[in-house]
């Protein structure tokens, strides 16, 4: 990865400057990376179990032998 | 009187900036709103097809990542704002889906377009307080050749004055060369 810079607008004066991150900047961007995709992951899993568990849960409606309609009208 | 006020403006060169801060905001004006002008566009530094935006305001308090938004990286890919932070605790919705944000690309790299949109901060709370108390991201036009954002809105119970505001890119990504921001706010010199 290229180095990453910053750009500061000191609104105080209107002095713009731009230098690279430093190291407590690339440690949290980098920590932020990790807290994101995590956050992503857990998203996606939760997403896929819920579908999973609707499929499931509308199988064993219609196994009982209720009709598409009724089990619409019953989880609506 | 309210008076409509320039505070501040950047422009991205090169192709390396991750960041761009607005610091050293007075926190003795009565600043009631901020309106932030943003003509953008992001590129990637890897092949990844995420790409994100983050606005952060930083109060004299905290750090609060109050937005930012996911897109998936394909072609009118329907992405999601994420109001609140991984790292933020006060922030109401936090990690909701508020409304769908879309930008176009091609392969994860946003070459194809650049998005023009604004992001307001209204304040709230006592007199000359400026509390980082809301977020509202309006809309922008969009086509298949160019980035832009859908509206959405959150709102923090942070309390303190707003200090530095932030437009983050997330990981591996950074602003496309000649990219602008503007920052104003209307203060009330009657409060």
């Amino acid at each position: 990865m290229p180095e990453l810079t910053k750009l500061i607008v000191d609104c105080s004066t209107g002095e713009k400057t731009i230098r690279p991150f430093d190291a407590s900047e690339i440690a949290a961007f980098e920590a932020a990376a990790v807290s994101i995709a995590e956050r992503e992951a857990a998203e996606k899993a939760a997403a896929e179990k819920a579908a999973a568990d609707k499929a499931s849960g509308n199988q064993k409606l219609k196994d009982l032998g209720l009709t598409d309609d009724e089990i619409a009208a019953l989880t609506s | 009187m309210a008076v409509y006020e320039f505070v501040g403006a950047g422009t991205v060169s090169g192709s390396t900036t991750n960041l761009v801060s607005f610091t050293s905001i007075s926190t003795s004006d009565d600043w009631k709103t901020f309106q932030l002008f943003g003509s953008l566009s992001l590129q990637d530094t890897s092949a990844a097809t995420t790409q994100s935006l983050y606005i952060q305001l930083n109060s004299t308090s905290a750090n609060y990542y109050i937005a930012g938004f996911v897109s998936s990286g394909s072609a009118l890919s329907t992405g999601v704002w994420r109001m609140g932070g991984y790292s933020q605790t006060s922030f109401d919705a936090q990690s909701s889906i508020q409304a769908n944000q879309h930008w176009t690309d091609t392969g994860g790299d946003w070459v194809n377009g650049r998005g023009t949109t604004s992001w307001t901060f209204p304040m709230a709370g006592a007199a000359t307080r400026k509390v980082a108390g809301g977020l509202t991201m309006s809309g922008a036009p969009r086509n298949t050749s160019a980035g832009g954002f859908d509206s959405s809105t959150g709102a923090s119970d942070n309390t303190d004055a707003l200090t530095t505001v932030n437009v983050k890119c997330g990981y591996t990504q950074y602003f496309g060369d000649g990219s602008h921001f503007e920052l104003y706010a209307i203060k009330d010199t009657n409060a």
